[in-house]
C-alpha cells in the first residue's frame, strides 16, 4: 500500500497565504479569472485535505491545464508578450496546488512563488510594491518552515517570526551584494510590457485632448538639475514631438512618419550614409566654446511611447536614441520602464536659420483645402495689407490678447470647420485650441509653422532640488519658420493668459482671480496641505528612483571609483568578500552571543574549579554522579587525597548555604581556594 | 528489564524501505564521508557538537533555491530591473545566512548516552539520550537516529536536559556498542542540512536469543549430587517444623489451630532440598554448536524464572547455586549473554556505520 503524502497543516494555510500574497499584486495587470481559477485550486485542496473529495486524476488536470493556457491566449491574442508570459507562470503556479503528492511538490510550488513573486516588479516599480514582495518573500518562507520542522511545539505565528528575522538579518548582505556585484547589461531581447494603460497625450492633437490631461496629477518625468538651481518657469518648454499635417481639424504627424519603427529605422538609415546640414550646423555650435548651455538630467516615467522629452534645442546621450531632423528624439523601444537620460540644452541655438527645404516648406504651409475659410481670410487680409512675418505673428498674438479667455471649458468645437468655431464664436479654449489656430493662421499667410506638443513648466521641490514635470503641464504651442532666426518659438498661450507661463500650471489655478474662477480651473484646485504632502511623497519616490531604480552599469561604474578608487578587477572581489565576510561575522557573532555557555553560579565555582583540575588527569564526574561518590571513587584509587578531598566536598557543600557578601562566605571561598592548591593530583 | 520474551524474526519494514534509499551513487558517497568520519573521530562518552564534529551541505531544495535565484536574477538583467535583482541577491543572502543559522541550531548542543538497556539479541533495545544545552539558545527540531534508522525530531527548550528515547537493534549475543549516532537539523528553512556523526564509548550486554528447545530434559531435575546440603527455601513444599511467629510475617502460614488453643502464635515451616532442584545445564544439549545451545538454555532459563521453582546453571567452568528471584534471573542472563564474550567476532565498522551485521 502507498501511503498517501499529507502535508503538515501549519505548512498548508502558510503555503495558502503565500500564494494569496502572492497573486494580489498581480491582479492588477492579469485577467480577474485567474482569481476564480485560484479560488477552485483552493477550494478543491481543501476538500482534498478534509478527505471529502480525491486528489484530481490525470484525466481531469491536463483538460484543465490546456483550457487555461487557450483561456490565456484568448483574451490576450498572442502569448510572446510580457502579461501573457507572466500569466502562464502565474496559472503554473495556481494549477500546481491540485498536485501536492509528495514534499517536492509543495517546494517546487514554493520555489515557483518567489519567482512569481518577483515578476510584480516589472510592473511596478515602486517603494510599496518592493517592499510588498519582501513580505510575500517572508510569508513563502514561513511556508518553507512550516513544511520542515516536525516538531509541532510551537505555535502557527512561530514561522512567520522566524522568517521575518531571517529575511531582516539578511538584508545587509543583500545590500552589499546590489551595490558590488557587478552588473551585465541585458543577455537577450526579452518581450517588454505592451503598456495596456498608455499615459500621456498621444501621437496627434485635436481639439479637447490635451485639456483632458489638466486633471491628471501623476508625474511624467522628473528632472535633476546639473546647478541644482530653480529654473525660470516661463523658459521651460519640454518639447516632445511636433505635429506639421493637418486634416482641417486633427494635428498628426506626416503620412510617412506615423509608423514610429519605420521611423526609427528610416532616420537610423540615414544619418549612417549622410551628415545633414542641421546636423553639421548644431554640431559645430556645440563645439565653441562660447555656447551657453543647460546640463540636466531626465528621469522619465513609463509612457509607453518612443519620445523624449528636452528643453529647445539639446543633445541627448542615451542608448538607442535618435535625433530627428525637427531636434527631436525617438527612442527604438516605447518608454516601458522608468528610464534615464542625460541632457544638455543649447537655448541661444538657432535652428535651420540659413534656408527651409523645399519639400519641407511645402510641408509646414500646408492647409487642407476650403477648410475653416474665415481664418484663411483673415490671415491673408494681414498679409495683403504687406504686413512682414512678424507683423503677421503679432497681429495674431494681438487678437488673442484682446477678445480671447483661456478657459478648460466648452473644450469641443464644432466638426466643420473648427478653427473658425473657435476664431469668430467661441473665443475660448485650452492651449490646443490656441495653438491649432495660430498656426492655421500662420500657414494661411505663408509663413512655414508647426505645432509642437510637450510640457511646459513643472513644479520644483525645493528640498531635493529637482522639478516634477506632471501630466497636467501637458501643453501645445507653435514654431515658426523665420528667415535668419530659423524655427522660433511662439506661444500664443502666453498672449492669453501670461500667468500660466509665468508661474506654471499647478500654482495658476491656485490664484484667485475671477477668470481662474470662471474657466473651469477653480476645480482643480487642490488644498495646500495635500500639495505639500504630495510634494513629500514625490521627493521620497524621486530618491528611491535615484538611488536605487537607476543604479546601472554606469552608476556602478561611478561607485566603484568613488568608494573603492579604482575599477579593477581585484578591487570589486575584495570589496565584495571583505564586506559579505563582515556582515556574516556580525551575524555569526550574534548566533554565537545568544548560544554562550552561561557562567556558573558563583556559589558553584570553588566545585567546578576541583572538577576542571582532576578532569585534567582524566577523572570525570559521570552524570548522576554526586559530588561526594565522585570524590569516594577516586579516593578509592588514591588513598592519599581522601581526607583532603572529603574535606573539600564538604565545605564546597557549606558555601551553598551561606549568604553572598558575608565574612564567612569570604572566609570559605579564601580557604577553598587554598585547599585547592594543596591538592597535589 | 527486557519486556518482550518473543524475539523478533520478522524483519522491520522502516528498516527496509530506508534500505531501498540508500542506492546508488549519492548514498555510496555519504558512506565513504561516514566511513572518513568514522575514521577520525574517536569514541567518547558525551559530545557537544561544535565545528569540530558538524558538517554542513545544502539539502535539494537549497540547491533548487540557487536555481531559482540564477533564474530571477536573469529576469533582473535582462529586464534591466534593479529591484528583481535586488530580490535575487536577498533570497542569495538569505541562502547564506541559513549556513549560519542552521550550523547554530546544533552547535553547542551536549549529547550524552544516559541509558541503555540490556535485551536479548534480535530485540530492539531502549536506548535514552540526555541532550542539554550550554547557552539560552533553543534547539529546535534536532533529530536523531542512530544509523540504519529513521530519525526521530526533538526540541529542547528546557533549562535543563532533555532525554529522547531511541532504541538499537541488538544485533548479537556478547558486549556491542551502539552504532554510530546522527544528529541533524534543517532548521530553520530545510535549504541545508546540518550533521554529526557520533561514536560512544558505552556498551550494553546482550543476552542470547531463547530459541524454543523443548521440555527440560527429565534427568535434569535429579541430577543432583546427593551429597549436597539441605538448602533452606521460601516458597517449598515440604512441611518441616513450627516458628514462633515474628512481627510483619505473612500470616498465611500462621497456625491458627494452636491459636485457637491458646497455645500462642505459631507459623508452619516448609522446607525444599536441593536434590530437587532444577538445572539449566550446558551438557544437557550435546552435539550442538555453542551460540544454539546458548540460545537453547536461554529459552529455559526463562520458562524456569517465570515458575516458583528455584533452579540453577551451570555452563562449563562456571556455575550459579539455585535460587530464585529476579536478581537470580538476571545473573543467569548475564552468565548467558558473557559466556566466551571474548570468542565472539567484534564489530565490523559496517556495523556501526549502518546499525546491522
Amino acid at each position: 500500500m502507498s501511503l498517501i503524502y499529507q502535508i503538515p497543516r501549519p505548512a498548508l494555510w502558510w503555503l495558502l497565504l503565500a500564494q494569496a500574497a502572492v497573486i494580489l499584486p498581480l491582479m492588477q495587470y492579469l485577467p480577474l479569472w485567474l482569481l476564480a481559477v485560484w479560488a477552485l485550486c483552493v477550494g478543491w485542496r481543501i476538500q482534498v485535505v478534509r478527505g471529502v473529495f480525491d486528489a484530481p486524476k490525470v484525466m481531469v488536470k491536463v483538460p484543465l491545464a490546456l483550457c487555461m493556457v487557450a483561456a490565456l491566449v484568448l483574451s490576450y491574442g498572442k502569448l510572446f508578450a510580457l502579461e501573457p508570459l507572466v500569466a502562464l507562470l502565474l496559472l503554473a503556479f495556481l494549477l500546481k496546488l491540485l498536485e501536492l503528492q509528495s514534499q517536492r511538490d509543495v517546494l517546487l510550488l514554493l520555489l515557483l512563488g518567489f519567482f512569481v513573486a518577483s515578476t510584480q516588479l516589472l510592473f511596478s516599480t515602486s517603494i510599496i510594491a518592493f517592499l510588498y514582495a519582501i513580505i510575500s518573500f517572508t510569508f513563502l518562507m514561513a511556508a518553507f518552515m512550516a513544511l520542515h520542522t516536525a516538531t509541532a511545539t510551537h505555535s502557527f505565528w512561530h514561522s512567520l517570526k522566524t522568517s521575518s528575522v531571517i529575511t531582516l538579518q539578511a538584508i545587509p548582505l543583500a545590500l552589499v551584494l546590489f551595490f558590488i556585484m557587478p552588473r551585465i547589461g541585458s543577455l537577450w531581447t526579452v518581450p517588454l510590457s505592451d503598456g495596456s494603460a498608455k499615459t500621456g497625450f498621444s501621437d496627434s492633437m485635436e481639439p479637447g485632448n490635451i485639456s483632458q490631461l489638466s486633471k491628471d496629477y501623476s508625474p511624467a518625468f522628473r528632472v535633476d538639475f546639473t546647478d541644482k538651481k530653480a529654473p525660470v518657469q516661463s523658459s521651460l518648454y519640454w518639447r516632445g514631438l511636433s505635429l506639421s499635417s493637418f486634416d482641417g481639424r486633427r494635428w498628426e504627424l506626416p503620412f510617412q512618419d506615423r509608423d514610429d519603427n519605420i521611423r526609427y529605422r528610416r532616420i537610423a538609415q540615414e544619418q549612417k550614409k549622410l551628415n545633414y546640414d542641421w546636423q553639421v550646423d548644431f554640431a559645430s555650435y556645440r563645439r565653441k566654446d562660447s555656447s551657453p548651455y543647460i546640463d540636466y538630467q531626465v528621469m522619465m516615467e513609463a509612457s509607453f511611447q518612443p519620445w523624449l522629452f528636452a528643453l529647445t534645442t539639446a543633445s541627448v546621450t542615451a542608448k538607442d536614441v535618435l535625433n530627428t531632423p525637427d531636434y527631436l528624439f525617438l527612442s527604438k523601444r516605447p518608454v516601458s520602464q522608468r528610464f534615464l537620460y542625460q541632457a544638455r540644452s543649447y537655448p541661444e541655438f538657432k535652428r535651420q536659420s540659413q534656408s527651409l527645404g523645399p519639400s519641407e516648406r511645402y510641408q509646414n504651409t500646408l492647409l487642407p483645402k476650403g477648410s475653416n475659410p474665415r481664418a484663411s481670410a483673415l490671415a491673408q487680409q494681414w498679409r495683403s495689407a504687406g504686413d512682414s512675418d512678424r507683423k503677421v505673428i503679432a497681429n495674431a498674438m494681438r487678437l488673442f490678447q484682446r477678445e480671447f479667455t483661456y478657459s478648460l471649458q466648452d473644450t469641443l468645437l464644432s466638426e466643420l470647420n473648427p478653427v473658425d468655431d473657435f476664431l469668430f464664436s467661441r473665443k475660448r479654449g485650452y492651449c490646443e485650441h490656441y495653438a491649432s489656430a495660430f498656426v492655421v493662421l500662420m500657414r494661411a499667410a505663408d509663413i512655414p509653422a508647426r505645432v509642437v506638443i510637450g510640457y511646459q513648466g513643472g513644479q520644483w521641490n525645493d528640498e531635493e532640488k529637482y522639478l516634477l514635470v506632471s501630466q497636467a503641464d501637458a501643453h501645445a504651442w507653435a514654431e515658426v519658420w523665420l528667415p535668419e532666426q530659423g524655427w522660433t518659438r511662439v506661444d500664443p498661450t502666453s498672449a492669453v493668459a501670461p500667468e500660466r507661463i509665468e508661474l506654471g500650471f499647478r500654482d495658476y489655478i491656485q490664484q484667485s482671480s475671477t477668470s481662474i474662477e470662471q474657466n473651469g480651473f477653480a476645480e482643480l484646485r487642490q488644498s495646500p496641505l495635500l500639495m505639500q504632502l504630495q510634494m513629500q511623497l514625490d521627493a521620497i519616490n524621486y530618491s528611491w528612483q535615484s538611488w536605487v531604480l537607476s543604479y546601472d552599469q554606469d552608476q556602478q561604474m561611478i561607485f566603484f571609483q568613488k568608494v573603492l578608487g579604482g575599477q579593477e578587477h581585484w578591487r570589486i572581489v575584495a570589496a565584495l568578500m571583505g564586506a559579505s565576510t563582515f556582515m556574516l561575522a556580525l551575524l555569526a557573532l550574534w548566533l554565537w552571543w545568544r548560544a554562550r555557555p552561561e557562567a556558573p553560579a558563583a556559589e558553584l565555582v570553588p566545585w567546578l574549579e576541583l572538577e576542571k583540575k582532576l578532569a585534567a588527569v582524566g577523572w570525570n564526574r559521570e552524570p548522576g554522579e554526586t559530588p561526594q561518590q565522585f570524590t569516594l571513587r577516586i579516593a578509592g584509587q588514591r588513598p592519599d587525597l581522601e581526607v583532603l578531598l572529603e574535606r573539600y566536598t564538604k565545605m564546597a557543600y557549606t558555601l551553598l548555604y551561606t549568604p553572598i557578601g558575608s565574612d564567612q562566605h569570604q572566609q570559605l571561598l579564601k580557604d577553598l581556594a587554598g585547599l585547592r592548591n594543596s591538592i597535589r593530583v | 528489564m527486557p519486556s518482550s520474551l518473543n524475539a523478533t524474526t520478522k524483519k522491520n519494514p522502516v528498516l527496509q524501505k530506508r534500505d531501498s534509499i540508500q542506492t546508488g551513487w549519492l548514498a555510496a558517497w555519504r558512506r565513504r564521508v561516514r566511513r572518513w568520519a568514522l575514521k577520525r573521530r574517536p569514541a567518547q562518552s558525551s559530545f557537544v557538537l561544535d565545528r569540530n564534529n558538524l558538517f554542513i551541505f545544502p539539502t535539494g531544495a537549497g540547491f533548487a533555491l540557487l536555481l531559482i535565484i540564477f533564474l530571477m536574477w536573469l529576469l533582473g538583467t535582462n529586464y534591466d530591473n534593479n529591484l528583481v535583482l535586488a530580490l535575487a541577491f536577498l533570497l542569495a543572502s538569505i541562502l547564506i545566512s541559513c549556513i549560519l543559522h542552521t550550523h547554530a541550531s546544533l552547535a553547542g548542543l551536549k549529547i550524552e548516552v544516559s541509558k541503555l538497556q540490556e535485551g536479548f539479541a534480535g530485540d530492539e533495545l531502549g536506548a535514552e539520550l540526555r541532550l542539554s544545552r550550554q547557552g539560552k539558545r533553543k534547539y529546535h527540531d534536532v533529530r536523531l537516529f542512530w544509523a540504519g534508522q529513521y530519525p526521530k525530531a526533538v526540541t529542547v527548550d528546557q533549562a535543563d536536559a532533555s532525554y529522547v528515547s531511541l532504541s538499537i537493534n541488538a544485533v548479537r549475543r556478547g558486549i556491542i556498542e551502539p552504532p554510530l549516532l546522527c544528529v541533524e537539523s534543517r532548521y530553520p528553512l530545510g535549504l541545508l542540512r546540518c550533521w554529526a556523526w557520533l561514536k560512544f564509548d558505552t556498551s550494553v550486554l546482550v543476552y542470547p536469543k531463547p530459541i524454543e528447545a523443548g521440555p527440560l530434559p527429565a534427568t535434569a531435575s535429579d541430577e543432583g549430587s546427593g551429597d549436597s546440603e539441605p538448602v533452606l527455601l521460601d516458597g517449598a513444599e515440604d512441611f518441616s517444623g513450627f516458628h514462633s511467629y515474628r512481627d510483619g510475617e505473612s500470616l498465611k502460614h500462621v497456625s491458627w489451630k494452636h491459636y485457637a488453643q491458646g497455645k500462642g502464635m505459631f507459623v508452619k515451616d516448609f522446607q525444599s532440598y536441593a536434590d530437587e532442584q532444577l538445572w539449566v545445564d550446558w551438557d544437557a544439549l550435546p552435539g550442538m554448536g555453542r551460540e544454539a545451545r546458548l540460545q537453547r538454555l536461554c529459552d529455559w532459563l526463562l520458562i524456569l524464572a517465570d515458575g516458583s521453582q528455584p533452579f540453577g546453571m551451570r555452563l562449563p567452568g562456571q556455575t550459579i547455586a539455585p535460587a530464585i528471584g529476579m536478581s537470580h534471573r538476571l545473573n543467569c542472563l548475564r552468565a548467558l549473554a558473557n559466556f566466551e564474550a571474548n570468542q565472539l567476532a567484534s564489530l565490523s565498522s559496517n556495523y556501526y556505520l549502518e546499525g546491522k551485521l
